[in-house]
């Protein structure tokens, strides 16, 4: 640790370290591409359009790390990444990767992060992103900050600004590795935004192979079960979510906000004294004692936005509130507000999204 | 003006799911026997709710745990009053 001896006032709050200079070879930026059964998990896209940011102003190569058991697959997402962004994709490709496995996984990970020596490594916070992190992080004894909402780069050190949300969302704290490389973050899904996609790029493709064998590994992946629950209500991972209150006056009038959803392919939600009175099941509540939801795109039809029901959907990206009481607290936070009738305004909107998601259909 | 709600959500809760701790017996009585309804005046909670009708609509998601709305429906006995499972309801910091 070395302090400026020049300036005798130590600057206010910081902590000044300097880079351990074995580890000042460790450059570029990596994006660690998900890939699920030949899927590659959207967030991937995000992150590699986030890592394009970084990148440009550390003036660094941005890399996409791929792993997983078919050449082909591999191949088609390393042509992906580099439309999004990527200039490097590094390939393993090996048939113990075909379904995903921490250990083997991480030591994909971490052999190419020795080898290749990258500063910074971002991977979706997804549950096998969560998984993954932490075994790469502990293995390579360096620092990660989960579930990252917001990225920049420390001006005065180059550093990595990892910004995440603690207590349950009440502070944010920004964390930085000062001392390891490389630094680590996983990022919530969907906080960032998709890349426009550049078809004629390309860039380099490195294969490396991995060192392991199927009997070296403790985990056997024996079945994949497709999740039973899919039928059920998905409120965590719905893009638009369909919500009603009170406001909509009785069970019938539930209908409506199923009709709206159908057209819009969303789910439904609800607030409490909807549950509560039966209108809906009670894994569809919204709220404090219900779920917590972000979507793209929140409709709430008849509710008043009390905090216990706010706190539990205003992270939405936009949030339309029909609602006929003018002073409904929802207004205060709502993207786009409608003073009227639920009940009649909303088969008005059914309408008009279906005919113009038919015109749209028939264009596309 | 600080609506009540927002006061409530100052508290700590732990609300059992499913499992609301206090019943009204017989909601007819509510909705025509009685003309006072002072559950609605006297709840520190804001539990109970009287609509247009005359109906009422208890929610027990905010509830104190206080039993005035036991002891003021004495004319009619209407409240079936349970303090909610160990662990769950009302959980006071630095009461």
């Amino acid at each position: 640790m070395s302090e400026n001896t020049a300036a005798p006032a130590k600057p206010k709050g910081k902590k000044r370290l300097e880079l351990d200079p074995r580890l000042a070879a460790y450059k570029g930026i990596w994006v660690f591409v998900e890939m699920e059964r030949g899927q590659v998990h959207q967030v991937s896209w995000e992150l590699l359009g986030e890592g394009r940011k970084l990148a440009d102003i550390l003036n660094v190569e941005l890399g996409a790390v791929i792993l997983g058991g078919s050449n082909d697959e591999l191949a088609a997402a390393a042509r992906s990444a580099f439309t999004y962004g990527a200039d490097v994709a590094y390939i393993v490709a090996d048939p113990v990767l075909t379904d995903y496995r921490n250990e083997p996984y991480t030591k994909a990970m971490t052999d190419l992060v020795n080898k290749y020596q990258p500063e910074i490594l971002l991977l979706g916070a997804t549950t096998l992103g969560r998984d993954l992190a932490g075994s790469v992080a502990t293995t390579l004894l360096t620092g990660l900050t989960a579930d990252c909402t917001e990225l920049a780069i420390d001006p005065d050190n180059r550093g990595l600004l990892a910004t995440r949300p603690t207590f349950g969302g009440s502070l944010l704290c920004t964390i930085q590795t000062l001392n390891y490389r490389p630094q680590m973050a996983t990022i919530r899904p969907r906080v960032m935004a998709m890349p426009d996609t550049l078809p004629e790029r390309s860039g380099r493709v490195i294969s490396e192979n991995l060192q392991m064998q199927e009997d070296d590994i403790i985990a056997k992946v024996l079945q994949f079960i497709p999740d039973e629950a899919q039928e059920q209500a998905q409120l965590a991972y719905a893009d638009i979510i369909v919500a009603g209150g009170r406001g909509m006056g009785k069970a019938e009038n539930f209908r409506l906000i199923w009709d709206l959803a159908a057209v819009l392919g969303a789910e439904v939600g609800g607030s409490r004294p909807v549950t509560h009175a039966g209108w809906l099941p009670a894994d569809r509540q919204v709220g404090q004692s219900g779920k917590t939801v972000r979507p793209k795109l929140y409709i709430a039809a008849g509710i008043s936005g009390a905090i216990q029901h706010r706190v539990g959907m205003e992270s939405s990206d936009v949030i339309i509130a029909i609602n006929n009481d003018p002073h409904a607290p929802i207004f205060d936070f709502a993207t786009y507000g409608i003073v009227g009738d639920a009940v009649q305004i909303l088969p008005v909107l059914t309408d008009a999204f279906r005919s113009r998601l038919a015109v749209n259909r028939r264009a596309g | 003006m600080i609506k009540i709600e927002e006061k409530l959500f100052q508290n700590r809760y732990r609300v059992d799911e499913g499992h609301p701790h206090i019943h009204i017996i017989n909601p007819e009585v509510c909705a025509d026997n009685c003309s006072a309804q002072s559950c609605t005046y006297v709840c520190p909670a804001g539990c109970y709710v009287a609509d247009e009708k005359g109906d009422i609509t208890l929610t027990t998601d905010g509830c104190l745990e206080c039993g005035t709305c036991r002891i003021i429906c004495n004319d009619h006995h209407n409240v079936a009053w349970e303090y909610p499972r160990g662990g769950h309801g009302i959980l006071f910091k630095f009461g």
